[in-house]
């Protein structure tokens, strides 16, 4: 199956805050540097930092180990700043010329980068010149240094059940997502785009032709400049991925749903997949945890009328989770608190998987929600907001920020194959995941 | 209430205030709310401009956007009351008000559950009741203005540009999420050609802030010193870069 075959080579790239810098394209700074004695390195490390410290370059090792034939190694350190333009000795400060002299070192003019690197790319590239530090920006989340070989797997997996049910429907392929809890590998809700009904009037086919012609000119717009990173990350650009248009994903074309003349398709201009899953996933969340007597709102408690009719309150399935406090316990004076404070908050520490990379619409949606990671499998040129056109992840005013990733996947996987049944089905009303 | 009166010129008004006060009631953000309240909220009708557009400031506020905006205020303190983010909406078609939302987030545990989406899902329940066609339904949206208590956050900005409102009126501006100016402006049409046959690719609307910011304010202010109760824990801040 091919499928199969071409799994071992799906690749999860980290797409960062900020657009990555080519590494050939990093500012650096020019530094004088000396090959020093190892045993020297303490007190002369010591003495520098005292001297000299490199206030603005403090992603900059001040010592580099080289390694030559035979396993020996040889080290440098950084003296101190040197200027831009052919430099004269008398930039150097006094004390550290007296470090020179005293150590009999031969000093030398090199490059450092100026800036701290914000990939493992960058990082990388870096080194090659002087060796820096990489503090993943956002530093508490799991993979930005990479997947260990068992959540690659499983990352793989719910990526391919994703694309399965953006494939599944009778009409066009559409977007998918899928909420994940990473800690029990559970799926949490998924859903498809449901802006047009998925069975469309055989009519409408002709209304499709016509808009695959007339958004043909504008994939090749310029706005897709800022997906040339992505595009080089895959290997192998399938002609597929050039030629399909996929215009019934809602993430691409989202304005594309007043054009339907046709009241039998139409559903919800907004009912992107993220925006139905976080629906789902907030529905089971008031069915597995309901509030007891909230206070403050009618329609609460009719809400709960209905829960408690269609079945007990389930158990908290969680165990990771902390138990409560005590005086947590003497704090929710309002009824209702004390369940609350023990059930996940909406949806903090969840994964979300979707086949495109969302607009902004969900990609904001999926702050509000405080989703951990995301995972999609295609760029997004037209109204991505997670790289390609917006990038949320890298927006510090919003208050809660989720890693961003990219599986690559080639895009023949996107093409349906006649006459198979596939399994993940997209039911409409698909809300009971547990 | 289609009378109209200039803030600039008219003299009976000018009684009220002072030009330091209106400077103090001119930028309420959200960032702000733990600073101490602003001397009094007596004069909605001045907050209609931010700094920034004092100096073009001529226009004239009527009467029936602040009635409007009114609506939208009592919405929000029907969130206020049900222990929700107090924000309110009305979406006006024609001079009257065909629905009306405000902030569920905590009873429905949906954070996307803003006012905004509350009355957009209003309307279009409605109107596909009413048998309408998508053509119909985007053409209706059109004719429709919004008044929300607060700048439209990222998400409710993509979505009525989505739908392509005609206008929207909001209170105060939205320094951590605002859609609508203060962090990205999706309200601003793409300058993006129109791609051949008509499909637009994005749809601006008009956006004027700053109408009653006060008082969305002090309802958010108050919200937020009596405590937001289904705030997560206090967690660590983003890593700042040096």
């Amino acid at each position: 199956m091919t499928l199969m075959s071409s799994k071992r080579d799906w690749e999860i790239v980290h797409i960062p805050e900020k657009p990555p810098i080519p590494p050939h394209q990093q500012p650096t700074v020019n530094v004088y540097a000396a090959l020093i004695d190892p045993k020297h390195t303490n007190t002369l490390v010591r003495k520098l930092n005292q001297i000299a410290p490199l206030e603005n370059l403090r992603h900059v090792k001040r010592v580099r180990k080289q390694h030559l034939e035979r396993g020996k190694t040889q080290l440098s350190v950084i003296l101190c700043l040197a200027c831009e333009n052919g430099c004269q000795q008398d930039s150097i400060p006094n004390g550290v010329l007296e470090l020179i002299n005293s150590y009999q070192l031969s000093e030398f003019i090199t490059k450092v980068c100026k800036f701290a690197a914000l990939s493992k790319e960058e990082w990388e590239e870096q080194c090659k010149l002087w060796p820096t530090s990489y503090h993943p920006p956002t530093y508490n989340i799991d993979g930005i240094t990479g997947f260990s070989e068992e959540d690659s797997h499983s990352i793989h997996n719910f990526m391919k059940l994703t694309v399965d049910m953006a494939k599944s429907g009778d009409g066009q392929v559409v977007n998918a997502a899928i909420i994940v809890d990473p800690s029990t590998k559970q799926v949490i809700a998924r859903a498809c785009d449901q802006v047009r009904s998925q069975n469309p009037l055989t009519n409408q086919a002709g209304v499709e032709t016509c808009f695959f012609e007339q958004q043909e000119a504008y994939t090749c717009h310029p706005i897709a400049s800022s997906v040339e990173i992505h595009k080089k990350l895959l290997s192998n650009p399938s002609s597929a991925e050039s030629r399909q248009l996929y215009t019934g994903v809602a993430c691409l074309y989202p304005w594309r749903w007043a054009e339907q003349q046709l009241a039998t398709c139409f559903r919800h201009p907004l009912r992107h997949a993220a925006i139905v899953a976080i629906e789902y996933s907030a529905a089971r969340d008031r069915h597995l945890f309901p509030a007891i007597g909230h206070t403050g709102s009618n329609s609460t408690q009719m809400d709960l009328v209905q829960y408690s009719l269609s079945g007990s309150p389930v158990k908290r399935q969680k165990t990771n989770l902390e138990d409560v406090q005590d005086d947590e316990k003497l704090d929710s004076h309002i009824n209702g608190f004390h369940s609350e404070s023990v059930r996940p908050y909406l949806c903090t520490g969840y994964d979300v998987f979707l086949v495109w990379e969302p607009c902004a619409l969900c990609a904001m949606a999926l702050v509000h929600q405080r989703v951990r990671r995301i995972f999609y499998a295609f760029p997004n040129p037209n109204e991505g907001a997670l790289g390609s056109v917006h990038r949320l992840q890298g927006e510090k005013s919003l208050n809660h920020h989720y890693a961003v990733f990219r599986v690559l996947l080639p895009a023949e996987i996107l093409e349906k194959e006649e006459g198979k049944t596939i399994v993940a089905t997209c039911d409409d009303d698909n809300n009971n995941t547990t | 209430m289609r009378e109209r009166f200039d803030l600039q010129t008219n003299s009976n008004n000018r009684t009220h205030f002072s030009d330091d006060e209106r400077g103090l009631q001119f930028r309420h953000r959200l960032p702000h709310l733990l600073s101490p309240p602003p001397p009094s909220a007596l004069f909605s009708l001045l907050s209609l401009c931010s700094l920034s557009q004092m100096a073009s400031c001529v226009e004239q506020v009527s009467l029936e956007t602040v009635a409007f905006m009114e609506l939208a205020v009592h919405q929000a303190t029907l969130a206020m009351d049900s222990l929700e983010v107090p924000v309110g909406c009305v979406i006006v078609e024609d001079g009257e008000v065909i629905a009306s939302g405000r902030n569920r987030t905590t009873e429905t545990r949906n954070a996307t559950r803003h006012a905004e989406m509350e009355a957009i899902d209003v309307l279009l329940e409605k109107w596909k009741q009413n048998g309408l066609s998508e053509a119909e339904v985007a053409n209706k949206f059109s004719k429709c203005t919004l008044y929300v208590t607060c700048e439209p956050c990222i998400m409710c900005a993509a979505a009525l540009s989505i739908l392509g409102i005609k206008e929207v009126y909001y209170g105060c501006a939205n320094d951590k999420f605002g859609g609508c100016g203060s962090i990205l402006s999706l309200h601003l049409s793409s300058s993006e050609p129109l791609i051949s046959g008509g499909v637009s690719r994005q749809k601006g609307f008009k956006c004027t802030g700053g109408i009653m910011a006060s008082e969305a304010v002090s309802l958010l202010r108050s919200f937020y010193e009596q405590g937001n109760p289904n705030a997560p824990k206090p967690h660590r801040p983003p890593v700042q870069k040096i």
